[in-house]
């Protein structure tokens, strides 16, 4: 009896003890955080179709006292795509079914139902090559995307896989009395970004 | 002799228990004995800490580009600082902010790792957040309500054209209180 007293004293005492000497729970906490980023796919556009042009010949009306003289008394050819293949002409153009213009068309890609922004150029001049081997300058302004735009900038929605295409046209100013001689392609150089 | 062994084991366990009362009194749980003699010694807390996260570490929303960069969350302002050539697309950011509770006036020690590995959903892309800071830094001290705000920052690492995707991970914070054993 008087042993069994003891022995339940001595555990007790020991589980007393020991429960003092063992480090106390409540002295720290730990708690598990989290730490999140988002990467997201630069957006890109790449050239599928350059826009270019061939079989321009504009007539020089001085020349031609017969044909009748724009009152505006710019004596330049207009030729406008309108993206993606409508084509209307002003000026005393040459053989206008021999006339190609081709819009051009980019591929864009990134984040999926991103909304995306594209600035067209305001104008771009080039040099073309005429069929007596002179150059001249072809001007290409008004730039039109074959979607609502706001002046040269437009606002679109990429799909679900994360891709768009976007055909680009513009108004092509050429000089009187040329005739190109060679096809000619027009650079774009468009600014995107994520809106 | 059977009354005499019982009798020389109930003394010596008497004395057993005598000598470890009084080591246990003497070195025992700084949680359960503490002196009063400098005043401006820490007392033992006896208020269990907890801590209870509130926001958890946001960096926003990036484009790695060319040459990557880095993005790094002040803990102490809340601000965000980029260097590289990571373009920001904004996105909510915000350091880890967690609620110390325990005992009024106590101190206690911030434990946080060298570095956490983020990853992301797809299969081996992965990105490194290292120096994390607290604020505050390393020590803080409990209101007299017994509460601290613990706000955490880093610098996250983004690789030049790192994939895209949202990339998570997940740290350890260990609080403990900070205060003098009577033994030591």
């Amino acid at each position: 009896m008087n042993l069994t007293y003891h022995r339940t004293f001595v555990i007790a005492v020991s589980l007393l003890l020991s429960g003092l000497f063992q480090p106390n729970q409540a002295m720290a906490d730990k708690i598990e955080a989290v730490a999140s980023i988002r990467v997201t796919s630069p957006v890109t556009a790449s050239l599928l179709t350059a826009m270019n042009f061939t079989g321009i010949e504009c007539n020089d009306l001085h020349k031609k006292p017969h044909r009748k003289i724009p009152t505006s008394g710019n004596h330049n050819c207009e030729v406008t795509i309108t993206p993606p293949t409508a084509l209307s002409f002003k000026g005393d153009f040459e053989n206008i079914s021999a006339i190609s213009f081709q819009a051009a068309q980019f591929t864009i890609m990134g984040e999926p139902h991103y909304k995306y922004r594209i600035e067209l150029p305001d104008i771009k001049t080039i040099l073309v090559t005429g069929d007596a081997g002179q150059t001249e300058s072809v001007t290409a302004s008004d730039f039109t995307a074959d979607s609502k735009q706001r002046a040269n900038i437009l606002s679109r929605v990429l799909d679900a896989s994360g891709n768009d295409t976007v055909s680009v046209g513009a108004t092509l100013s050429i000089p009187p009395h040329f005739k190109q001689a060679e096809d000619a392609e027009i650079d774009i150089n468009l600014i995107i970004y994520y809106e | 002799m059977t009354n005499v062994f019982y009798s020389h084991l109930s003394l010596s366990l008497r004395r057993s228990f005598s000598l470890c009362t009084v080591v246990g009194l003497l070195v025992g749980s700084p949680a359960v004995v503490a002196r009063d003699d400098d005043p401006h010694k820490q007392q033992p807390p006896r208020i269990p800490l907890e801590i209870l996260e509130y926001e958890s570490l946001e960096f926003g929303e990036f484009i790695g580009g060319i040459k990557g960069g880095k993005v790094i969350i002040d803990p102490a302002s809340g601000n965000r600082w980029i260097t590289g050539e990571v373009i920001d697309l904004g996105g909510f950011h915000s350091p880890a902010k967690f609620l110390i509770n325990g005992q009024p006036n106590a101190r206690f020690i911030i434990l946080l790792p060298n570095k956490v590995s983020l990853g992301s959903s797809r299969k081996g892309t992965k990105t490194k957040l290292r120096h994390l800071t607290s604020y505050p830094d390393k020590f803080g001290q409990l209101g007299p309500d017994g509460k601290a705000w613990l706000l955490v920052g880093g610098e996250l690492r983004l690789e030049p054209y790192s994939k895209s995707g949202n990339y998570r991970g997940r740290f350890d914070i260990d609080v403990s209180y900070q205060y003098e054993r009577d033994s030591e």
